[in-house]
Order: structure tokens, then sequence, then C-alpha cells
């Protein structure tokens, strides 16, 4: 579903990607890893088109077609759902009405009708439940005056609403606390099928005891430099980034 | 006013007198700068609140006086004693003292720096030295220029004296610099003496130094100070700057600082003004290289007639530029106090980042505050802000402070001394902070005497 | 950011012109001028005197030149200052005599005068030109006791209510537009809400300039009286011209005790092409007094049309307790200049007022908001709170904001606060990337930055403030 090959990436003529390739199927979920400033988080917003981000080489197939060809909402409206690290506030837009409007864009694209408010409200009381989330949040401007981890689950709701065949979660755990970790790496788990494929970026082995990948990989200096099963996780955990970073990479 | 002077105009006066400053050892630059000051007077009024810049502060008063410029004399034991008091400053440091405007040895006492170091020193001695003169050509009168008002044209006709410094590059001056002007009548006794200083500080790529003034007079003074601060900092310089103004209620003051920012420079400005019956203070800054930054923050306590206003200028010229301005004021009984503070970003300094907050206590019923934060933008890509308060003490706060005990006056200057203080958190220097808390602690006194 | 450029770049819907024959007197400005409007309108003795003496007070003025907005000096005696529709008989009784040009043209413009076809309670006075053509629902209004008419209906019918309050918030010396206006104003429109009555419907007056080289010179008023509600809006547009047109309007506004009015605009006069040629001036005087206890008067604006808009519509707070409110949003786009913003002035006590104020530049517009708060010495407990909010579109617009403040009362309490920034780039990929198209995320976000204001506006006209906020920015930056 998603093939990428030798990708580099800079921002602002930095170079942070520097040829990185992955590959992931529907029905998987990968796992990146990585020390801080490994380019997890520029993988995922590059695959998302975000315009702070040159692509300077290599490729992002996506479904047989190519992505980078795509503007960001071009990519969206195609499956591709990124949930951000940095969620960020829009004053004054109603969370619901951007909510709706966004599911309808995507309604669109895929040839659904388009629900009104009335059918929207209770699409989304539904999934509002399972994710424990306050109702009133659906009435406040969009993530403004959200906490940490309402901001976290606002993205989840998205995610569930929006349905995405290739979902890239960005360091959703940080700032949750466990119980809201949980409730999150559910609403994640209820979304796995065989059609979707999910790319989850952490810095913590913490999150894979919920969300448990197929695949783990790890990056560091902007390339992937082991891949293996979920055990590397753990061992990762145990054993810290250092032993993965030495000679061999330079050497690379 | 029945005096010899009164036959001429103040502007005749002081025209005659900047033609009588004959002062034949002045390098020829700045003799024709003086001349071309003097030419730019004829052709100026006193500034009227018709204009927008002087709106709310009116100069009419003063604009009626012929004030003298005095002469060099020996102190009073009196004037003594006013002097001693402001001596905060410890040993190590450098300390330069202004004596109605004259350069007083005899009080100061500062390090001779190495000619590959810079130059500290009062600046008519600098201009004797060639090369000193040739390095300061380029910045003085040019930050502030002759024809932006009649007191800028009168300052630069008139000075007699101020202090200079200049940095080479790289050099960090350890020992802060402590510059006192004293204003008192000299010898024979003036009626209204004119107290006229300039200085210049120019720290060269890298250098960095921090610089404290004090502006002071006798109780039973009653002359105008006219101060012209000039400021160039060049790429990644770091000057920390505090004024300190506690003239006599009687005087007037009116100063005028410019300051030019340069590359990634630092430029931290903090004035405490407590004294003078009307204080006007323009501070001009310009943002004039990437990525500079400017802290502005100043303090006005104000109690019976007094009558302070700042008018600021923020200039953000190149992108990058980040700048905070943080003003406060107390008043009490009648006093009133104006604050201009605008932000200007020209088109091309994308990515500003300008910051600007006014706040004002109302201690008594006739106190009174005029306000205009103004922001104009020429750039797409900033973020600027600024916010003005006006009020008094917060009845829950009080409330809050008697529920545990405080006598409500107790709990009123406690409250007043809160407000004031933060002005001064990021005041490095210990002994500097421990000075204006005194400064600030007395003049809260005479702000919230029990009425 | 290609989606602002669609945005910003529509078409202006209302620039037809309408072929209708009128009554237009010859350009220029003297004394015989002023006595022909005044004759044309058959008016009593006591309006030619006013006029009269507003002329002469005009004479002494000079034009103010304190406003940061830049256009050619305008030569008074190029302007026409009366055009009516040439009127069949004595003016029509009843709707059904309008020409039905007329009413096509406000068909056109969105604004059906048939009531059978109307926004159910919404009464509309049409001013084309120098006239008022219709008034509706008048029936409906007289047996509430409102009296809605066109200004010179008012000075035939009520003469005793307009020599009380006309004049008596903006007076004819005011300021050099005003004084303009008292002595060629042509028409307007007139309210009065009796003791103690809620005005049973919208209030809505639609000015619409058709005639060229004419100045449009309408005279508001509307008082409440004690304990009444009135809620007003006004609309406005004008076709395209090359040639600028000027738009000097007076409006005043009287609450006595208890008594609230809401006025609203929703200004949307041509603004010139993209290159800044064309377009109305609109400088306009509008000011509310405060005149009883608890009363409260509450501006609303949305500005989106003209080439240059100047005007600060203030409240007079007199009344103890009494409320000033003013939302703006002002949006500049290509050559548009604004310089607008509202005047404060509290006299009673524990008066309060509210000001938001949110300004939109878009490529070389020029924004500024200009705002006066003045507490009096005798202003005991009088508060004030002001936001004012500008967003950059594009990097060759400008926009300034000066609020004055001055505090004669310790007793006041006073904030402000103000911002400026552009639509950041990582709001709009925010939105991008949950499927929206970059021109729909710049309208959420700006519809988003509105919001304030636009909640209140009457519902329908919220919807329209937002479409029209949507067409002025269609395709603005590149």
């Amino acid at each position: 579903m998603l093939e990428v090959k030798d990708l580099r990436v800079s921002i602002e003529d930095k170079e942070i990607l520097k040829g990185l390739s992955l590959s992931v199927r529907a029905g998987e979920v990968h796992a990146i890893m990585g020390p801080n400033g490994s380019g997890k988080s520029t993988l995922a917003r590059a695959i998302a088109g975000h315009p702070s981000y040159t692509v300077t080489g290599g490729s992002i197939r996506y479904d047989g077609q190519d992505l980078l060809a795509l503007a960001p909402d071009e990519r969206a409206r195609a499956g591709v759902f990124l949930a951000f690290q940095y969620p960020v506030d829009i004053p004054g837009v109603g969370n619901s009405y951007f909510l709706r409007a966004a599911l309808n864009e995507v309604r669109k694209h895929r040839g659904q009708r388009e629900l009104d408010a009335m059918e929207f409200l209770d699409l989304i009381k539904g999934k509002i439940k399972e994710l424990d989330m306050d109702p009133e949040l659906l009435k406040r401007p969009v993530n403004e005056g959200f906490s940490g981890g309402e901001k976290k689950r606002n993205e989840i709701l998205q995610m569930t609403l929006l349905e995405p065949k290739l979902a890239l979660l960005d360091e959703t755990d940080s700032g949750l606390d466990i119980d809201a970790l949980r409730i999150v790496a559910d609403g994640v788990n209820r979304l796995r099928n065989p059609q979707r494929a999910i790319v989850v970026v952490t810095h913590y082995q913490r999150l894979l005891n919920y969300i448990v990948p197929d695949y783990v990989h790890v990056l560091v200096e902007g390339r992937v430099v082991k891949s293996g099963g979920k055990e590397l996780a753990l061992q990762l955990e145990a054993q810290g980034y250092d032993w993965v970073k030495p000679q061999t990479v330079a050497a690379h | 006013m029945p005096s010899a002077s009164s036959l001429i105009s103040p502007k005749e006066h002081y025209l005659a007198r900047a033609q009588q400053q004959t002062d034949t050892d002045l390098p020829p630059w700045l003799h024709n700068q003086r001349k071309t000051a003097a030419l730019q007077l004829r052709s100026l009024d006193f500034p009227s609140p018709r204009e927008e810049a002087w709106k709310y502060t009116n100069v009419a008063t003063l604009s009626k006086i012929c004030y003298e410029l005095p002469s060099v004399a020996p102190l009073t034991q009196e004037q003594t004693a006013t002097f001693r008091a402001a001596c905060f400053d410890p040993q190590s440091w450098n300390r330069l003292v202004f004596i109605n405007g004259h350069f007083a040895p005899e009080f100061s006492r500062f390090e001779t720096l190495p000619a590959a170091d810079g130059f500290l020193g009062p600046l008519k001695q600098a201009l004797q030295n060639a090369d000193e003169s040739r390095r300061m050509e380029p910045y003085l009168g040019q930050g502030i220029t002759p024809d932006e008002h009649l007191f800028a044209a009168l300052g630069s006709a008139l000075w007699q004296d101020g202090f200079y410094l200049r940095l080479a590059p790289d050099k960090v001056l350890k020992n802060p610099v402590h510059v006192i002007h004293l204003g008192s009548t000299g010898s024979p006794v003036l009626p209204h003496p004119l107290w006229v200083s300039r200085h210049l500080i120019r720290l060269e790529r890298g250098s960095k130094a921090t610089v404290f003034e004090t502006y002071l007079s006798l109780p039973s003074e009653s002359g105008l100070t006219l101060a012209c601060s000039e400021v160039q900092l060049d790429a990644g310089a770091n000057l920390e700057h505090v004024k300190l103004q506690i003239e006599a209620p009687q005087t007037d003051h009116i100063s005028s600082a410019s300051a030019c920012l340069g590359r990634d420079s630092q430029y931290q400005l903090l004035t405490l003004s407590a004294g003078s019956h009307l204080a006007r203070q323009n501070l001009r800054v310009r943002l004039d290289a990437e990525g500079a930054n400017a802290q502005i923050r100043g303090l006005d306590l104000l109690h019976g007639q007094q009558h302070a206003d700042n008018h600021l200028l923020i200039d953000h010229a190149k992108p990058n530029g980040s700048s905070q301005q943080f003003f406060k004021g107390v008043l009490a009984d009648s006093a009133h106090l104006v604050f201009t503070g605008r932000i200007h970003v020209h088109p091309d300094a994308q990515k500003t980042n300008a910051y600007q907050l006014n706040k004002h206590l109302l201690l008594s019923e006739k106190a009174g505050v005029d306000s205009r934060p103004q922001l104009e933008i020429f750039a797409d890509d900033v973020r600027c802000t600024h916010g003005a308060a006006i009020g008094q003490l917060d009845d829950e706060m009080l409330f809050y402070l008697k529920s545990r005990g405080l006598p409500e006056n107790i709990a009123r200057k406690m409250l007043t001394l809160g407000f004031a203080h933060d002005v001064l958190e990021n005041i490095n220097d210990a002994n500097m902070k421990a000075r204006l808390e005194t400064v600030l602690s007395d003049q809260l006194q005479k702000l919230t005497h029990d009425r | 950011m290609k989606g602002t450029d669609v945005l910003l770049d529509q078409d202006y819907k209302y620039g037809f012109v309408t072929d209708i024959e009128t009554d237009t007197i010859p350009a220029g400005l003297n004394e015989d001028i002023v006595r022909l409007i005044s004759r044309k309108k058959n008016e009593p003795a006591f309006m030619l005197e006013w006029r009269l003496k507003a002329y002469q007070r005009w004479l002494t003025m000079t034009e103010p030149a304190w406003q940061r907005v830049h256009y050619p000096q305008i030569n008074f005696n190029d302007v026409v200052y009366y055009s009516a529709p040439k009127k069949k008989g004595d003016g029509p009784k009843s709707l059904d005599e309008v020409d039905p040009e007329l009413l096509r043209t406000y068909e056109k413009l969105g604004i059906p005068l048939q009531e059978q076809k109307m926004l159910a309670g919404v009464a509309v006075d049409a001013v084309f030109d120098s006239v008022s053509v219709a008034t509706t629902f008048k029936k409906k209004l007289e047996d509430a006791g409102v009296i809605f008419c066109s200004f010179s209906e008012a000075i035939q019918k009520h003469p005793d209510l307009i020599k009380k309050y006309m004049g008596s918030v903006v007076p004819h010396s005011d300021n050099f537009y005003a004084a303009l206006n008292a002595a060629v104003f042509s028409d307007g429109s007139f309210v009065y809400i009796p003791k103690g009555v809620r005005c049973p419907m919208e209030l809505s007056t639609y000015f619409r300039i058709n005639a060229a080289d004419t100045g449009q010179f309408e005279r508001t008023l509307i008082v409440a009286d004690e304990g009444s509600y009135v809620s007003y809006l006004e609309g406005c547009t004008a076709p395209k011209r090359d040639k600028n047109q000027l738009h000097a309007a007076v409006v005043e506004l009287v609450a006595l005790g208890n008594a609230e009015i809401r006025y609203a605009t929703v200004q949307n006069w041509y603004a010139g092409d993209k290159q800044g040629k064309g377009g109305i001036y609109n400088f306009v005087t509008k000011r509310g007094k405060c005149a009883g206890a608890h009363s409260k008067i509450s501006w609303t604006q949305v500005e989106t049309g003209s080439a240059i808009t100047w005007k600060y519509p203030g409240v007079i707070l007199q009344g103890d307790y009494s409320t000033g409110e003013f939302y703006s949003v002002a949006l500049t786009n290509n050559y548009q200049q604004a310089d607008t913003g509202t005047k404060m002035l509290h006299i009673g006590k524990h008066t309060k007022s509210t000001i938001v104020s949110k300004g939109i530049s878009a490529r070389f517009g020029e924004n500024t908001y200009r705002g006066l708060v003045k507490v009096s010495p005798k202003a005991e407990g009088a508060r004030n709170y002001t936001q004012c909010d500008s967003l950059l579109i594009g990097d060759r617009c400008i926009a300034n904001t000066f609020p004055y403040i001055e505090v004669d009362n310790h007793s006041a309490r006073v904030e402000h606060e103000a911002t400026t920034s552009k639509i950041s780039e990582e709001q709009l990929f925010y939105c991008q990337q949950r499927g929206l198209s970059a021109e729909n995320a710049v309208s959420m976000i700006i519809s988003g930055f509105c919001k304030e204001v636009f909640n209140k506006l009457p519902m329908e006209f919220a919807v329209e403030a937002n479409k029209l906020l949507g067409v002025s920015l269609e395709g603005s930056v590149g």
C-alpha cells in the first residue's frame, strides 16, 4: 500500500531524511522508533505533505499512485491520515463544524452522500462515547483550550470518523496518562483491519504494549538502521538506542 | 518673571547661547553639527498638544522660561551629601560623575581601557583623541537628529559633556559603569539651570557591557534636564542599560534615547522614573539587522502633580527580530501618566515577534492615564501583540489579604509593591536590583501614605 | 497559498446599472443648490434654515487629513448632490405604484420588496440614489405604534420629533463631512419606537447608489423611547464605475432610559477593481447616545466594500449604567483602504463598553483600527474591554492599530488587547490533512477569526456576511 523508496527530505536546507525506504502492506501495523531528532516525525509529516518539508530525492507511492504529486488535502481524501504530535488551535472554528466539513469532503470523494447536521451528530455521539470524551469538546473551537490529552483524543476521534486507509500516528502517546493511553490505543485497535495500514511513530515502547505492531523499524540519522518484529521494540526498551547506532551507521 | 532674560524670548535666548558655544577644541565635524543644530533651532517651535506626538503633554510652562547653562563650580556640602546618597555602587564598579553637565573628575573613578579594548570616559575627553573622534563621527548625533523637535535641537546645540563607551570586538566589560548626573544651581545661583548632556555607547561585534545611569538633583532645584543617549550595538553585542530618574519635584526632564541594533545583538533597557515635575522620555529602538532582540521595560512611580510621558517607537526593520515592551505605572494624588508605544514592522521584517504590555494602577481619584499602544504592520509573517490595562487594586485580592488578618493599608501596600516589582525581575546584577528596590519602596511609601 | 487566490478574486455581483429616468440636478455646491434640494423636498422652513446654517459652517471647515487613507483631492463642485428616479405624479402611495424597474433592481440585489416574497420579520426602507423609493410592512409597524419611514416623510409628518432629535447626537458642526451632509442630505430612514414597545420585526434600510457622479448623502435617525427595543440593519451596494463616488452619511441613534438599539451594517459598496480604480469613498459619521439610565446601543459592522472606508461608529454613554458595544469586521483587499474603529465616551456612572474589532488585510489593502476610549472624571466605575485582531494575507498588505485610551477616573477598569498575525501554515496544513481544500481551509479559518462579530448579527445576515466575506476574499494570495 505504501512504498517509500530512498526518500530524502530537507527542512530549511537541512537534510533530515537521508535515503529512507519503507514498505507497508494493507492490514499491517508498523512502528517507527528512534532517538530524538532521528527523523521519525519528519517521515510522517512528509508523507502527509507538510509544506515546510522539501522532498529532495526518492519516491513515495501509495495505492499505486505517486503520492508526492498530490496536494495535502488530496492525500487526505485519498485516505492518508496523520494524527499530529502537536495539533494546532484554530480559533473560532467549531470542532463539530470542522469535523463534519472534513468528513463530507472525504465522503464526497468516495462517492458517498454528504451527511446533514443531524445525521452527523448521531454518528459522532457514538464515537465520542467510545473514546470517553466530553461531548462539550464538540462545541468548542478546534483544539482551542484542549488539554494535551484532549487534543490527542480529538485526533483519534477524527481518525475513527474519517476511516483512512493509511493512518500515521505521530507520537500519539506523548502527554497521555496510562488510562488515556489505553483508551486511545483501543480506538486505534478497533480500526485495525485487513484493508487498513497503520504506522505508529513513537519514542517509547510503552504504546506498543497496547498497539502491538507487526514490524518495528529503527530510525537513526534519517535512515532505517534496523527492522524486525515486535520483540525489537522490547530490546530497544531494555538496551536503549546506542547499540543500533554504532559505526555501521556511519559506514552505510 | 522679572529678570533680565525676560526681555528676550526663550528661543532667542537659546540661540544666543548656541552662538556662544565656542568650543574651538571640538573636531570640525562636530562643530558643523552644532552649527546645523543651531540653525534647526531657529526654524522650530516648542511642541504643542496639537501635534500628535505631544497630544497629552503640554510644555507651555517650561517654554516660557529662559533656562541658563551653569558653569563649573565646587560642590556645597549639601550637594555632596545628595550625591553620596546615590552612590550605591561597589568599589569595583566604574563611576563617572557629571555635575551640571560637566565632568567631575574628583568624584569619578574608572578603568582606563587600553586602546585595543575600546574607550571609557567623558565624551569631550574622548573627542581629543583623533582616533576616537574619527570612530565616533558615524554615530554621534545620528540617532537623535536636531530636526525631530525643538528639544532635540537644543540638546544637539548646547550639550556640555557626557559619557562615551566603546568596546572593541568580543571585549566584555566585567565591571558595570555607573554614570551619575547631578543637577544643581551651581554658582552663581541660577533660578533655572539647564543641564544638557549627550552620551554615546558603541559596542562592537560580540562585546558586552552593563551601564547604570542615575539622574538626580537637589530637592530645591527647579531646572531642566535635557539628555540624549545614542546606542549602537554591532553584531552579537549585548548591553544591559538601566536609567534611574529621581530628580527634584520642581525640575523638568526631557530625554531622548536611540538605539540601533545589529545582527543578533541584544539590548535590555529599564527605566525607572520617580522624579521630576514633568518627565518626557523619547525612546527609539531600531532592530536594524536580522535576529536582534530588544527588551524595554519601564516603571513610573508618580504622585503629587507629577506628569510623565513615555514615548516609544520600536522599529523592526529586518527579519527575525523580537522585541518586548513592558511598562507599568503607579499613580497617586493628581499624577498623570502618558504612554505611547508604537511597534512598526517594515515590509522586509518577516518573522518579527513583537510584544507590548502597559499596565497602570490608579491609587487616587484624581490620577489619570492616557495610553496609546500602536501597531503598524507592513509585513505579513509576523506575530505582534499589545495589551493595555488601567485600573485599581483588585478587590478580591485585597479581600483575600484582609481575610488573612492584614490591615487594609498594609494589604494595599503589599499589592501595590507586588504590582510594580515584576518590572525589576530580570535585573541580573544584585547591587543594581537592590538599589532599584530601595527606590521603589521609598517611592511607594510616598505614594501610599495613609490618606 | 493558492487557495486564498481563488477566494480573493471573485467578481463583485452587484455592479450592474439600472436604466431608469432620473431627476438630476446640476453638479456643484452653493447656497442655491442647498435651497433647491430643500425646495424639491418641499421642506418646512426650519429644515432649510438648518441646512443653510450647516452649509455656512461647512464653508469655514477644512477636510480632515489625520486619517491613514490616501486619495486625490475631491472637488466638491464636481459632485451631483441630488438624483432621484423620476416620479409618476405624486410618488408611489403603495408598492404597486413603484416603478417595476426599481422593484426588479432590488430583486436582483436579493431584496425583494413585495411583502409576500420577503423574509418574514424584516421591514425594509429602500433608498435609491437620493430618495427612499419604498418602505415595506408599514401597516404592521403602525399597528405597533412604530414609525418607520423615509426621512423626508418624517420631516413632513413628524416635524416635532425631527426638531427634537435631529443633530442632537451629531451636530451640524460636528465635522467636515457631517456638516456637508447636514447641508445637502437628500433622504434616509427615520425610526421612532414608542415607550415600552418592542419592535415586532427587524428594520432594515437598503441603500443603492445608481446614478454616475452622484454623491449619496443620507441621514438616518433612530429614536428608542424609554424601555423600547429595536434591531436595525443597513445594507449598501453600488454599480461598478471607474470614477470614485462619495458617500457621506450621518447616522444618529438616541436610546432613552432602559431602551436598546442594535444597529448592524453589512456594507458592500463597490470596492474598485483589482488595480484600485473606481469604488466608493465611504466617509460616514455614526454615533449613538445612551441618553437614559440602563440604555444600550450596539453597533455591528461588516465592512467589505468601498474603496475607502473611514468611520467610527461611537457611543456617548451619558446615562448611568448604560452600555455601548462595537463589533466590527473590516476587510481590505486589493487596493482598498479602511481607517475605522469606534469612540466610547464614558460620562455616566457604571457605564460599560465592549469593543471587538477584526481587521483583515489582503494583497495591497491597508487596514487601520483607530479607536478612542475616554473615561471622564465623573464616570465612576466605568468598564471597557477592547480586543483588536488583525489577520494578514499576503506580504504587501498593511495593518495598523491605533487605540487611544484616556482615563480620568481611578475607579475605571480599562483593558485593551490586540494581536496581528497571519494564517499559519500549520493551521492550513492541519485542515488540508483532514481533506479540506486550501480554499475551504482559508475561508473556514477567516470565518472563525470573525466569529465573535458574526454572532452579533441577526441570523439571516450572519449567513449573508459569511458569504460576503468569502466572496470578497475570493482569490487573494499567490
